[in-house]
C-alpha cells in the first residue's frame, strides 16, 4: 500500500509474542478528571504501564481490575459481555474512562478519552486487550510469515 | 450494580434520545445533564459538575453495548 500525503505516522514493528501481538501501552486518567483532582487538590495517581493484546476480534479495549484500581476511577457505564466462561449469561462490566497511550521510543500516541471494560484477564494470561475502539485510528499489520506486526498510530 | 437509577433513566429517554445517534448523552440519578457531540465533551462537563460522583455517559444507540470476546489460552504458535 503507498500513502501519499500522508502525515508521518509513527510505527511498532515488533515480533509475536508467545500470546499474539502485544504493545506496551500507558494508561491514565483523563484530562477532564485530572482538572477535577487538581483543583479540589487531591492527588493525581500516577499512570500505570500495562501489555495490551492487540484484538481486532473485540470492539472494546479492556484492561483487568488490577490495574485499573490504582487510578481510582469511578464507573461511566455498565456493559453486559460475554466471554467463554460466561456462557449464555453475560457479565455486566462495568466501564470507566482513561487516557490511553502508545509507547514508542521516539513519539507518544494519546488516546485521550477511550471508554474502557473492566474485566478480569489476568488468570487468562492477559493484562489489558486492544479493540477496535483504538485500533479504529491506527493501521494494523499481521505479518504471520515473519511472526511480526506493525502497528502505525 | 453501580448507576442503576442512572441506567433506569437512560432506558425510560431512550426513544426521545434516538433522534440523537451517536451523540453521548450524561446522565446523573433520573435527570439527563446534557447531550454532546463527544465522549470527551460529556467527561468535560460531568467532571465540571459532579466530580467523583457516579455519573453515567453512553454513546446514544438503539441497542444495548454488548461485548464478545473469544479469548482461550494465550499460548499459540501461530
Amino acid at each position: 500500500m503507498v500513502r501519499v500525503n500522508q502525515p508521518y505516522m509513527p510505527h511498532l514493528n515488533v515480533p509475536n509474542s508467545m500470546s499474539g501481538p502485544n504493545v506496551t501501552v500507558g494508561i491514565g486518567i483523563t484530562a477532564s478528571h485530572q482538572k477535577w483532582l487538581v483543583n479540589a487538590n487531591r492527588s493525581v495517581p500516577h499512570d500505570v504501564t500495562v501489555h495490551a493484546l492487540v484484538d481486532t476480534g473485540s470492539c472494546f479495549t479492556c484492561v483487568d481490575p488490577q490495574f485499573l484500581r490504582p487510578l481510582k476511577l469511578v464507573a461511566k457505564d455498565n456493559v453486559a459481555a460475554f466471554t467463554p466462561a460466561s456462557g449464555m449469561v453475560p457479565q455486566i462490566c462495568r466501564q470507566f474512562d482513561v487516557r490511553i497511550q502508545i509507547v514508542h521510543p521516539l513519539a507518544i500516541r494519546r488516546f485521550h478519552s477511550v471508554p474502557v471494560l473492566e474485566l478480569p484477564l489476568i488468570k487468562k494470561g492477559y493484562e489489558a486487550i486492544l479493540g477496535r475502539d483504538v485500533l479504529s485510528e491506527c493501521l494494523f499489520i499481521y505479518d504471520g510469515q515473519s511472526k511480526q506486526f506493525t502497528l502505525s498510530f | 450494580m453501580e448507576l442503576k437509577q442512572e441506567l433506569k433513566t437512560y432506558k425510560r429517554h431512550q426513544r426521545k434520545l434516538l433522534k440523537h445517534e451517536g451523540s453521548y448523552v450524561l446522565i446523573f440519578g433520573r435527570k439527563i445533564i446534557g447531550i454532546f457531540k463527544s465522549y470527551d465533551d460529556a467527561l468535560e462537563v460531568g467532571y465540571e459538575k459532579f466530580g467523583l460522583q457516579p455519573f453515567f455517559v453512553r454513546q446514544i444507540s438503539s441497542t444495548e453495548p454488548v461485548a464478545w470476546f473469544v479469548l482461550t489460552s494465550p499460548i499459540c504458535h501461530t
